[in-house]
């Protein structure tokens, strides 16, 4: 999750596991659109003495499709180099690592960052061996970690910058249980095959690292006429996102240690919306995904139309999901589900919004980027809580994908194309129970973003894990909460409501839906967080 | 602190030296290399042809089909498909241990 693992192959190569891929219009640079690719799913922060890295030989790109034909027309491209500047020693580092520029560390890697125009194969060199930041590793190697980390932040030409290197995790989920035969804990209780009562969720991924490419960039470098867009419904506002890692289609390994790779790049991992590969894809099917572009995806249309886990919900949950069961019955396609992962949504469904590239079907992640910023109580729960800037308009680093995304399989947005369609009560309370309220943007405060560039937080010291999920003494405010955004976060069940039905009727069919989980969760331990209602005083303002 | 300041001290010590022989490690290399270039100097086209292939590094055939033929070769970021049956054959038999 959202993309750690989802396939077989790639399971076996994290470097060129692409984990999640976020794309926001900057709050604190309102004029420019932050993409971020991650890689190396669970990366424990401990993990020495040869720390998670970039792979030298795998081709990192981000992908930018802004004429709605599921084809990039610019990518930009990452290539690592790393060097031993100590050959002798088998430590990381000989000493504290006061700058990035230190001659006590040995190991590091260097990144070259080129802007490729597909159509025309021109390219630009951005720039050339810029420092990465080493990893975390405790407060004797790397004591002042977020001054290294600030070092190795780049301007590049064009008013671009970029950061490569490790980070915190920023993805939240309840990895350990969603992945036991769908148990969600703070409902566990009304499991078909548990006698466990209600549980907080758990944040699997708390105490984990990625590796992180962020890439700030003018939102004119995006768009097909290079001007920056400022109407929402402007055809040129939308653009589709996703990210890859290839590698050479040949490797020998040779008996010296050394790796040969010869030929052209090959896809071995790719990512748009999170959760695509990860639970919509059967398993044959997953390394296939993987290896295709995202104009290639009617082929894969039929799992999205018709989800295995939407099938699965009634199931586990004997009676909780009654109009979903018979949704599944039907054998309609799920036209929510198509809009908002493979076309986007288009005008007219939701009011004043759009984030549709047209009408080829592709996973990529859209980002209408005429959409300002929220800059006051972001929702978690990006458009469904009312909030467009965020999931599935784009991704922000704090969105609560797996709810949203949960909640829609459960078919919390179906009746955005089938106004006869009433949501089963359950649907719009599924939550993870990671988040206190749907403007909680620091995961329970297990999640400690930045404010500014790059966003994700000063990755875990390694000396502090496992099971210790203290900040980094660097982070001077702690949470400092989501990247900023605000006037949209809305109290979550009355305003996913008016965006699911546009009506009165679903609202009341969530707010329901929460008091119904509320009665039967009614075991549940003290401060167990079922559902995600807000009080009416616990809004939080962007930093 | 002065502890630590001399167990750095003597770290830092110890990688001085590392780096030194990591130079030495490295000269045979360079000597290659100009090796290499003077003979290259010295050949007909087709060899500095042949040559300037082994330049971009290892060169990778990968019969996908012995039957039709299908050879595909990989050199630096390049792959060059081609259907020589012959070729595939010939390959196929120093596969199975025979004479080509």
């Amino acid at each position: 999750m959202s993309s750690h693992k989802e396939a077989p192959a790639i399971s076996n190569d994290p470097v060129a596991d692409n984990t999640d891929v976020y794309a926001f219009v900057s709050p604190d640079k309102p004029d420019t659109v932050t993409l971020i690719a991650n890689f190396s799913p669970f990366e424990d922060p401990a993990g020495g003495p040869n720390f998670d890295e970039f792979g030298d030989d795998v081709l990192y790109e981000i992908h930018i499709d802004n004429n709605g034909d599921a084809r990039p027309e610019i990518s930009y491209q990452f290539r690592f180099r790393t060097v031993n500047t100590i050959p002798d020693t088998f430590l990381y580092n000989v000493g504290t690592i006061e700058s990035i520029t230190s001659k006590n560390w040995n190991r590091r890697q260097f990144a070259t960052v080129t802007r490729l125009d597909v159509k025309s194969g021109s390219s630009q060199q951005l720039g050339q061996d810029l420092p990465c930041p080493p990893c975390n590793i405790g407060p004797l190697s790397t004591p002042d970690y977020a001054d290294l980390a600030e070092q190795a932040i780049h301007a590049l030409p064009g008013g671009r910058t970029v950061f490569t290197g490790q980070r915190a995790e920023g993805f939240y989920v309840d990895i350990g249980a969603i992945f036991d035969l769908g148990d969600l804990r703070p409902f566990q209780n009304l499991h078909i095959g548990s006698q466990m009562p209600a549980a907080p969720g758990v944040n699997g991924t708390k105490a984990a690292n990625v590796q992180s490419i962020a890439l700030r960039v003018p939102k004119s470098d995006l768009t097909a006429n290079g001007q920056t867009p400022t109407d929402p419904t402007d055809p040129h506002a939308t653009i589709g996102v996703y990210a890859s890692a290839s590698r050479q289609r040949s490797r020998v390994f040779e008996t010296d240690g050394t790796v040969v790779s010869t030929g052209p790049f090959v896809q071995v991992s790719r990512l748009g919306n999170p959760l695509v590969n990860e639970v919509l894809i059967p398993i044959p099917q997953k390394d296939l995904f993987n290896a295709q572009v995202p104009v290639n995806d009617q082929q894969f249309a039929a799992h999205v139309a018709h989800p295995e886990l939407a099938q699965l919900l009634p199931v586990l949950y004997p009676g909780v999901f009654p109009n979903l069961a018979a949704l599944n019955t039907s054998g309609k396609p799920r036209a929510d589900l198509l809009a908002i992962l493979l076309t986007g949504i288009p005008a007219g469904i939701v009011p004043g919004f759009q984030n549709t590239t047209g009408t080829v079907q592709a996973d990529l992640l859209r980002l209408n980027m005429a959409i300002p910023p929220t800059m006051r109580n972001p929702s978690n729960l990006g458009l469904i809580g009312m909030d467009p800037a965020g999931f599935p308009n784009g991704r922000r680093v704090f969105d609560d994908v797996t709810t949203i995304e949960l909640r829609a399989i459960a078919g919390a947005t179906y009746a955005l194309v089938d106004k006869t369609f009433t949501p089963d009560k359950a649907a719009g309370a599924i939550t993870q129970g990671l988040t206190s309220s749907n403007t909680d943007v620091s995961a329970g405060n297990t999640v400690h973003y930045l404010r500014t560039f790059p966003y994700l937080g000063t990755p875990h010291s390694g000396y502090l894990n496992p099971n210790d999920n203290t900040p980094a003494a660097d982070l001077n405010a702690t949470p400092v909460g989501g990247p900023g955004t605000g006037r949209g976060g809305s109290r979550h069940s009355q305003d996913t409501a008016m965006l699911v039905s546009g009506a009165l009727l679903t609202a009341g069919a969530l707010a329901g839906g929460a008091a119904l989980l509320k009665r039967r969760t009614a075991t549940a331990p003290v401060g167990a967080p079922v559902g995600a209602d807000p009080s009416p005083d616990d809004a939080t303002d962007a930093p | 602190m002065a502890d630590q300041s001399s167990r750095r001290s003597f770290l830092r010590h110890a990688s001085l030296g590392s780096t030194a022989l990591g130079a030495t490690i490295l000269l045979p290399a360079t000597l290659g290399n100009a090796a290499s270039a003077r003979a290259r100097a010295t050949h007909d086209a087709a060899a500095n042809h042949v040559d300037a292939v082994r330049h971009e590094g290892p060169l990778m055939a990968y019969v996908k089909n012995a039957r039709t033929g299908e050879i595909a070769v990989m050199v630096g970021e390049r792959e060059v498909v081609r259907h020589d049956p012959q070729l595939a054959a010939q390959l196929s038999r120093i596969a199975a241990g025979a004479t080509p």
